[in-house]
């Protein structure tokens, strides 16, 4: 058990030394001769025209939003699922084999979750915030 | 082909206001006097006959020294380039534009499109365009003097923009 | 030379090898050779092979500038200015006749080659080069980055020099390198039209 650890810490030392090597390396072995051009924007050589603070639209704030909380809903259907055999199987767990059988509480909590975040799921459908117009 | 256009032209305007026309390998085109060089190309591009509504070219070509001795000749020509897409066919047309006062009316009121190619007869002839909403130059820069392709400027004369300081390895 | 100075020359000599292999190219391709550079670049004459195969069409993430095709006139403080927002060191390539004298134009537009306004370290012939001879250019570019010779390493090898020559209180021998303050931006000599 703590092998598995220590060579996961060797791996990310490994990783974070090695570019903080890089960075080490560059900015010590590279010349460093800072200019007013080199602080200009890059627009193809050419003068900026228009600052680049421009308004995004809401869609993709909206999208990312709805994703965000059905993705969380995704990952707390997998513990659920995980244990729902030995919620169906009562007490029978202990002799090593399980018959199987529907879990009520198991079933009717999952149903309680999703039903919540399904209602959520209608309201914004209905208020047409999943579409992309 | 299109002779139905150079016969509706001479149809319309009788005050002189085609100096010549004709067909040439296959094209047929025609010489407007430059005062009514809108009131033509209105005409082709409404006329039910015509109907050119398809503005194809605009250019220009500096005659100097090609008219054989005829000294009122003027020097520049602007090439006007038409075609209908109804009738599928097309037409030239030239205008006799002096060197003393090179200009001659916009088409972009008729045509949009001949905005950017005005834009380029001046810049590159000189020719300027009465009533043109943008003239400025659209090829060179706008620091260079001169209209690179007359006839008269020095072909192998150089602008030079920028240059860097040679003596030094940047 | 002592042992230090070995040490630092042979750190040198190890940099400028992983410099040679691995060029950043910025391909500033304005007119037909840029067909000869995509030929380049395909499997079949690979430049991947010599180490530069990215394009970066971005001067901060790239070493190498390569003027591909004609520049004009209106293009010049363009192109100076992506020079300059490149990182040191930078070289830069001239491919095609038009990149490195103003090829068979001689006119009222062209520029008469790009090292009118960035120093060009190899010059490519061509109209267009056949991709052996760019990728004959670039081999000759590598041995000048491997020996040091390039035009911002020379640059950057005198002001050190200068400056520790400045710091020992010496006068500095050296090629000619533009001291300046550090922020200043070369100032390109603008001349007056000719009439």
């Amino acid at each position: 058990m703590t092998s598995d650890y220590l060579s996961a810490a060797l791996m990310i030392l490994a990783g974070v030394g090695f570019a903080l090597l890089l960075t080490a390396a560059a900015k010590y072995l590279g010349p460093h001769r800072p200019s007013a051009a080199k602080d200009y924007p890059y627009e193809c050589g050419s003068e900026v025209i228009g600052s680049p603070r421009a308004r995004f639209e809401v869609k993709f704030y909206q999208v990312a939003i709805v994703f965000l909380v059905f993705d969380i809903e995704t990952a707390f259907l997998y513990p659920w699922a995980l244990k729902y055999r030995e919620l169906s199987c009562a007490g029978a767990v202990a002799m090593g084999k399980c018959a199987g059988g529907v879990s009520f509480f198991g079933l009717g909590e999952i149903v309680v979750f999703m039903g919540i975040l399904i209602v959520g799921l209608a309201y914004v459908w209905r208020k047409r915030a999943i579409g992309w117009e | 082909m299109a002779q139905i256009v150079l016969d509706q032209l001479a149809a319309k305007f009788t005050g002189g206001e085609i100096l010549e026309s004709g067909t040439s390998h296959g094209d047929e085109w025609a010489r407007i006097r430059r005062d009514a060089w809108l009131a033509v190309g209105e005409f082709l591009r409404d006329d039910a006959a015509t109907k050119m509504e398809m503005f194809i070219d605009l250019t220009c070509v500096d005659r100097l020294g090609m008219h054989g001795g005829n000294p009122d000749a003027p020097r520049f020509d602007v090439v006007l380039h038409l075609y209908s897409v109804v009738h599928k066919h097309r037409v030239r047309l030239y205008c006799g534009v002096t060197e003393d006062d090179a200009s001659v009316d916009t088409l972009c009121g008729l045509w949009p499109g001949a905005n950017w190619f005005e834009r380029e007869a001046y810049d590159l002839y000189g020719v300027r365009f009465k009533g043109h909403p943008d003239l400025r130059r659209i090829l060179m820069y706008p620091e260079f003097v001169g209209h690179p392709l007359r006839k008269d400027y020095p072909k192998e004369k150089r602008q030079p923009l920028v240059r860097r300081n040679a003596a030094t390895r940047e | 030379m002592s042992a230090a100075e070995w040490m630092l020359s042979k750190i040198d000599d190890a940099t400028n090898w992983a410099r040679k292999f691995s060029l950043f190219q910025y391909p500033f391709v304005t007119a037909c050779c840029g067909m000869e550079f995509m030929s380049v670049a395909a499997p079949k004459y690979d430049i991947a092979r010599f180490g530069a195969e990215f394009p970066r069409f971005s001067p901060r993430q790239a070493d190498l500038l390569i003027i591909v095709g004609t520049i004009t006139e209106r293009q010049g403080p363009a192109l100076r200015r992506i020079y300059d927002q490149m990182c040191e060191p930078k070289w830069v390539v001239a491919f095609g006749v038009c990149a490195s004298t103003g090829g068979f134009y001689q006119n009222y537009s062209t520029m008469p080659g790009a090292d009118q306004v960035v120093p060009v370290d190899v010059y490519i012939p061509g109209c267009p080069p056949r991709p052996e001879q760019v990728l004959d250019g670039l081999i000759l570019l590598q041995e000048r980055i491997q020996r040091g010779e390039g035009h911002s390493q020379i640059t950057i090898a005198s002001e050190k020099a200068a400056k520790k020559a400045e710091k020992l209180g010496q006068t500095y021998e050296g090629p000619l390198v533009s001291i300046r303050p550090i922020g200043e931006h070369p100032k390109l000599e603008e001349n007056k039209v000719e009439k």
